[in-house]
């Protein structure tokens, strides 16, 4: 049994960062390819649809942080924990980007038409981002409680 | 195999916004530019876009068709359509045109259709055809405009009559495709809208030169002007 917490502490360990890649990967592909599709249409502005796009990238970085707040020695101990509030905060960064990469991409939809609500037309993305931030700060908040366990 | 949302990003970021059709005084994308984008599409998608259109749209029916075949195929592009917003969509669409054939066809002293004529698109044809001496087919619940239609209609209307068809088309147009922002139908339906506001600005520009001739007309010499009206037509 110990052998299959620590295999899923580990997941739980690196959860957060891979499946916060996972849903930026996402997020940008879909922003960026409207992005593209606006390129074809505006005369100008092209750099803020190719910014907008990047907009989900900070799920990977929230990851990577949450990650590196869950690292400690794996062990029957710690990977209940580990993988619990990995897997969980890793599943939030992952909607949350793939999420905002449509909501980006429905920004740049719109603005490309009407210029003047595009600061608007971002708060969508801004509020979903908003919620990946609450999974990041209470995924370290929380960790503090997982014990920080000792190889044996 | 329809592709996944993603696939049509690019396509509906790359097509230009469609104003309001009565404020629209051109087009916003010509259709040759449009016809460019709308290469971004797999050969299958593309493929069943023209099939819709020429369904859809009457410039884009061959004049060599019979009304028979122009029902088969409308008849068996319905079953194919994956998404059942876009079939509805098309349903009314056609049931709509029915509506407004079967109006002109009695107006004009014909008889109900006979049972199996090919004169109708959709399941409501043959209530229709059942309901043709009521005022409004029988289909006045589910189609409110019809009544409005049809006192145009009879007053000789036609602009009005035609203004006010656009009006539901796009209307209805606009809300089908509400939550169609990035897939097939949402191509499907900016494709339609777009050719209602082709059809209301050229409606548009033919006035523009009828009036262009008619102030000629003031200016120049009659000769001159009936050449220059030959060469606009």
């Amino acid at each position: 049994m110990d052998p299959l917490i620590v295999a899923l502490g580990w997941a739980g360990l690196y959860g957060p960062m891979a499946l916060g890649a996972i849903g930026s990967i996402m997020g940008c592909a879909i922003a960026g390819q409207a992005a593209i599709g606006a390129l074809l249409e505006t005369e100008t502005g092209h750099g803020r649809w190719i910014g907008l796009s990047a907009m989900p990238s900070s799920q990977s970085i929230y990851g990577i942080v949450v990650m590196f707040s869950l690292e400690r020695p794996v062990t029957p101990e710690t990977g209940p924990g580990l993988f619990a509030v990995g897997l969980l905060a890793g599943l939030a960064l992952l909607a949350s980007a793939a999420y905002q990469g449509r909501c980006c991409a429905s920004a740049i939809n719109v603005a490309k038409a009407k210029p003047e609500v595009f600061g608007l037309s971002i708060a969508p993305a801004a509020i979903v981002e908003g919620f990946a931030v609450f999974a990041f700060i209470f995924a370290i908040v929380i960790a503090g409680g997982i014990p920080t366990g000792a190889l044996p | 195999m329809r592709r996944t949302g993603t696939a049509y990003l690019t396509l509906m970021a790359s097509l230009p916004w469609l104003p309001p059709i009565f404020a629209a005084r051109q087009l916003p994308i010509s259709r040759r530019r449009l016809d460019r984008r709308l290469e971004m599409l797999e050969p299958d998608d593309a493929a069943l876009l023209r099939r819709i259109e020429a369904v859809v749209q009457w410039d884009r029916l061959g004049m060599h068709q019979s009304d028979a075949e122009i029902v088969g195929a409308a008849d068996a592009l319905l079953p194919e359509i994956a998404d059942a917003d876009l079939r509805n969509y098309l349903g009314w669409r056609l049931e709509v045109r029915s509506l407004v054939a079967a109006m002109r066809r009695r107006a004009a002293g014909q008889p109900a259709p006979a049972r199996g004529d090919a004169w109708g698109i959709g399941p409501a044809v043959d209530r229709i055809r059942r309901h043709w001496d009521a005022p409004d087919f029988g289909m006045g619940a589910r189609h409110r405009w019809l009544a409005e239609a049809q006192s145009l209609y009879a007053a000789g209307d036609t602009l009005a009559l035609e203004r006010q068809l656009i009006d539901l088309v796009w209307g209805r147009t606009g809300r089908a495709a509400e939550g169609h922002e990035f897939d097939f139908s949402a191509v499907v339906f900016y494709l339609l809208r777009w050719h209602l506001l082709q059809r209301w600005t050229s409606y548009d520009r033919h006035a523009a030169e009828r009036r262009f001739v008619a102030l000629l007309e003031e200016a120049l010499d009659r000769p001159a002007v009936d050449t220059l009206a030959e060469r606009l037509a």
